[in-house]
């Protein structure tokens, strides 16, 4: 039977010429779950469309609409994802640029080239919104290899009147607000949990009056400000890289010391081992084992960037919302070579708040370690988190490893090695259990209920044997209207959880798990491993490798309350264990008097299942009231 | 009735924005002592890294500080009632105790709790709170053996926003109380879709020969989910004898109204499927094929089951795995 493809093929073709890198890897394979799941039992995409009627939120993302609307379009989105953060083939890498990535916030990038440009997106682009993937033209992540000719004056005078352009809209009280009282969304205290129901619910009614405020002065914020500012801070910082890549940093650091001036005070290391008091401004240090302590808090506009040649380095950031993060301003560290310590608290390394944070790390076997909100975490902006190779270990608790909330996108890329990823048992997950841990990281993304939509929350580790490790909510989940994606590209891993985790959207969001390579184990108890939950669509993909599943319910292609969720392994002898098999492997209920939709695949291999059919079996289990549109098959 | 009473009734929070000078001084003394924080719950840091750069940039921040809008919340006073069911509402495991005794309290207090209910937390709530309405007011009907909630829903009713309309509605098809039907049908004409849908569901939920005319009226005006809602309601009927005007809807674009017009043509069958049999397409394309094969699944009977084996080969392959695996 001939598959049919969803996605607009216009747009791939475009997409694919633009990133040849995302033509092959990036296929989620729908075109088999349509032809060999789907048209056989009559579903179509009217069936499976998630997004209800009403609830507009000026803060939604077009590509997560598009995704709820069109579930499979989430191929579309994921292609665009690897292309935007591809590396740069053939050459050392850069960080990834941010005029690369605004397009997922529906930003328009700073210098778009007019490859192809629809009416629609001519309209979006008068307002300073980027249209949805596909029409918009994309901008490249390599900058120019020329060291000269730059003119660093211009970009510090970009970033200086870009953040000024960021809040123009607001007045300075209104910018103060913002700048101290956003953050404390996305804290919380292990006391938490020690509050009295009253408590607590005067506590969720004072959140709540606050976001709105917060969310009625953010979307006063002007984002083509941001990112000017932020395409020149990266141009500042890829052509130091450059410089010393070329061994011109000397000419390059007289330069820039010429144009820094008052306002960005340029500190220049030593080849020996440096103690640096960071606040706003140009740190650059050619070697040695150096130690940054960010003071802070930063404020609103601030500028920082560290740029670091060599040696293994110690980074503290131990309070909150440090120079290390950007709170209403840019924060880029990159770290070119050693084994690192990255040492943060809350909002801290690539963590942003109505801004841009960066943080390249280029060699060595680095830690990493936050607490809320760090590690690749945005609000209102984009947080990379980006490390070329080395075996690594990123450690937080919560909102962490790529994890994004409304209008922001946040990224962990890892290049290379056998990476530890692991979530602190902290913060109590009290609304639903006294022994599991509320945690929201590596490739999670959440808005506020029922008011706000989420943002974009990508973890993508391109090769190596890793270790993922969480709790509840976690590699690859999202919350409300949002995405959160967990993308290996290679080697074996191991992913551990125990809800609402590896591919599972919960409340009108998308989540998605997706490997590409590697022989992988996973385990999680439940609303995991392809499930969606609540008009939510959770996708799990193995594309290759002799994988084992373990789960207890709801998961491994589970659809509940209406929700849709895939389990697809297209190659290998694969084993799949679960305690409750009416549950999983294909399950649906009811809700709202009709179906929900669970699909289970297995392509190929010879695969072991704890249940009596299961190896070459095809099964369905719809008996209209108590179980909806489950189907299963192996081949 | 006060401000602060307004509030708690309706849950609805105010942000005040302070323009005294000197509340917003001190304000930007605590919070610049404790970094950014307005709560206590909020992090505070020390001053653990104090250099002469940050007390420079402490001092800086400090002295530029304009007079901000702080943010402040009133608290609401919560009533009794109020605080009942907060706690009755919650789900969290560690109350478990008291969200019982809350529950008993409420369930209790039988009419001034729906009164409460319905003055106090049709708007503005989280949608566990939105669902735990519709448990204390199912527990209060007692399956139908008190009416007070169907009195109540049926006086607020044409007051309330198409929101709540259909909320109440929705409540209503769920009491298990049959005295609910009357209301019901009196917003089956509503402009709203969702209003028309939530009223049709009571037709489904307290089925009656009267009902069966009502639904078909119209059926082939509506379309996806309010389709849907119809058909369930017909499906929940006991007997449809117009089963045939159904059957062009087995190529209805949604599966589940298709799944629904199976199960309501499968059951007024009875199992006879030589009385379906005739009203087979001819030539019956391969979509159309499916479905038959489908409902002939559905039906019990051995003419239904004959009819399966002899033309399930027809099928293309995954099509017919499914279908193998069915029998």
């Amino acid at each position: 039977m001939k598959p049919h493809r969803i996605r607009s093929s216009a747009a791939m073709a475009l997409l694919c010429v633009l990133y040849p890198y995302a033509a092959g890897a990036g296929s989620l394979d729908f075109d088999a779950v349509q032809a060999i799941m789907m048209e056989p039992n009559g579903i179509t995409q009217r069936d499976i469309s998630l997004l209800p009627p009403g609830r507009p939120d000026p803060f939604r993302l077009s590509r997560v609409e598009a995704i709820l609307r069109e579930p499979f379009r989430l191929e579309g989105v994921t292609e665009e994802v690897l292309g935007r953060t591809a590396p740069d083939s053939g050459r050392p890498a850069l960080p990834v640029s941010p005029d690369s990535l605004w397009p997922l916030l529906d930003v328009l990038p700073h210098r778009t080239l007019p490859v192809t440009q629809t009416s629609a997106a001519s309209d979006s682009a008068s307002r300073g919104i980027a249209p949805s993937a596909g029409s918009v033209a994309l901008s490249g992540t390599a900058a120019s290899d020329s060291v000269s000719g730059f003119r660093p004056e211009s970009a510090l005078a970009d970033i200086r009147e870009g953040l000024r352009e960021h809040t123009a809209g607001l007045t300075e009280a209104e910018k103060t607000f913002l700048y101290r009282e956003a953050p404390g969304l996305f804290l919380q205290e292990e006391e938490d949990t020690a509050r009295t129901a009253i408590e607590g619910e005067l506590r969720r009614l004072e959140d709540d009056a606050r976001s709105h405020r917060i969310m009625e002065l953010a979307g006063k914020l002007r984002w083509q400000g941001l990112v000017r500012a932020s395409a020149a801070a990266w141009r500042l910082e890829t052509w130091l890289i450059r410089a010393f890549r070329s061994g011109t940093e000397n000419a390059a650091v007289a330069l820039l010391k010429k144009a820094g001036g008052r306002e960005f005070p340029i500190r220049v290391g030593t080849k020996s081992a440096d103690r640096f008091i960071v606040g706003q401004g140009i740190w650059i240090d050619p070697g040695g084992d150096d130690e940054y302590v960010f003071s802070g808090p930063t404020r609103p506009g601030s500028f920082t960037l560290i740029v670091d040649a060599g040696g293994d380095d110690l980074y503290l950031s131990k309070d909150s919302l440090h120079t290390s993060a950007a709170n209403l301003g840019l924060g880029l560290i990159a770290d070119l070579a050693g084994s690192d310590r990255y040492l943060g608290s809350n909002f801290a390394y690539a963590s942003a708040v109505f801004g841009f944070s960066s943080l390249f790390d280029g060699a060595g076997h680095d830690y990493y370690e936050g607490r809320c909100a760090s590690l690749g975490f945005a609000f209102f902006g984009l947080g990379v988190i980006q490390d070329e190779s080395g075996n690594d270990v990123y450690s937080a608790s919560l909102m962490s490893q790529a994890s994004a909330s409304t209008r922001g996108a946040a990224f962990l890329l890892d290049r290379g090695g056998d990476d530890r990823y692991l979530a602190r048992p902290t913060f109590q997950d009290g609304l639903r259990y006294t022994d599991h841990y509320i945690q929201m990281v590596q490739g999670f993304a959440t808005g506020f209920a029922p008011d706000f939509s989420g943002g974009i929350g990508v973890l993508r580790d391109t090769r190596g044997n890793d270790v993922y490790l969480a709790d509840i909510f976690a590699q690859g989940a999202g919350y409300w209207y949002a995405l959160g994606m967990l993308i290996d590209e290679a080697g074996d891993d191991r992913y551990e959880a125990h809800q609402y985790a590896q591919g599972a959207g919960v409340h009108y969001a998308v989540g998605a798990a997706v490997d590409f390579g590697g022989s992988d184990h996973r385990a999680s108890k439940g609303v995991s491993q392809g499930c969606g939950h609540d008009l939510g669509f959770g996708y799990l993909f193995d594309k290759a490798g002799n994988d084992n599943y373990l789960a207890t319910d709801m998961s491994q292609g589970a659809g509940s309350a209406n929700g849709f969720g895939i389990l697809q392994d297209a190659e290998g002898d694969d084993m799949y264990t679960s305690l409750n098999q009416d549950m999983t492997l294909g399950h649906a209920d009811m809700r709202r008097d009709r179906g929900s939709f669970g699909l289970f695949l297995d392509r190929a291999g010879w695969d072991r299942y704890g249940r009596r059919k299961g190896e070459g079996a095809a099964w369905r289990v719809y008996n209209g009231k108590t179980k909806g549109n489950g189907f299963g098959l192996d081949n | 009735m006060s401000e602060a009473g307004l509030q708690n009734e309706n849950c609805k929070m105010k942000i005040e924005i302070c323009k005294s000078n000197k509340e917003n001084a001190a304000r930007s003394r605590d919070q610049n002592a404790i970094g950014f924080s307005s709560n206590s719950h909020f992090a505070i840091f020390n001053l653990h890294f104090s250099t002469w750069f940050s007390i420079l940039s402490l001092i800086s921040i400090a002295a530029s500080a304009p007079a901000f809008p702080a943010f402040r919340f009133v608290r609401p006073v919560f009533t009794h009632q109020d605080s009942l069911f907060i706690v009755a509402a919650t789900g969290e495991p560690r109350f478990k105790g008291e969200r019982d005794s809350a529950e008993r309290e409420l369930i209790s207090g039988d009419t001034a709790t729906l009164d409460y209910l319905v003055r106090s937390r049709l708007e503005f709530q989280t949608p566990r709170q939105r669902h735990y309405i519709e448990t204390l007011f199912k527990a209060i009907s007692d399956s139908g053996r008190n009416h007070g909630p169907v009195e109540r829903i049926a006086a607020a009713l044409p007051k309330a926003s198409d929101s709540v309309k259909a909320q109440l509605l929705h409540i209503g098809s769920e009491l298990g109380d049959s005295a609910f039907l009357s209301v019901a049908r009196l917003y089956l004409t509503a402009d709203s879709t969702e209003v028309r849908k939530a009223a049709v569901r009571s037709l489904g939920s307290y089925p009656s020969p009267a009902n069966v005319s009502v639904l078909l009226d119209g059926l082939e005006k509506t379309r996806d989910l309010e389709l849907q809602k119809r058909l369930w309601a017909l499906s929940m009927q006991a007997d449809i004898k117009e089963w045939p005007r159904l059957l062009p809807l087995m190529r209805d674009s949604n599966l589940y109204n298709r799944q629904l017009v199976r199960q309501i043509v499968g059951k007024a069958c009875s199992g006879n499927w030589q009385l379906l049999e005739r009203y087979i397409p001819q030539p019956l394309d391969q979509t159309s094929l499916m479905e038959w094969i489908q409902l002939a699944l559905e039906t019990p009977g051995i003419d239904a089951k004959a009819y399966v084996r002899k033309n399930a080969s027809k099928l293309d392959g995954y099509e017919r795995r499914f279908i193998q695996s069915m029998y």
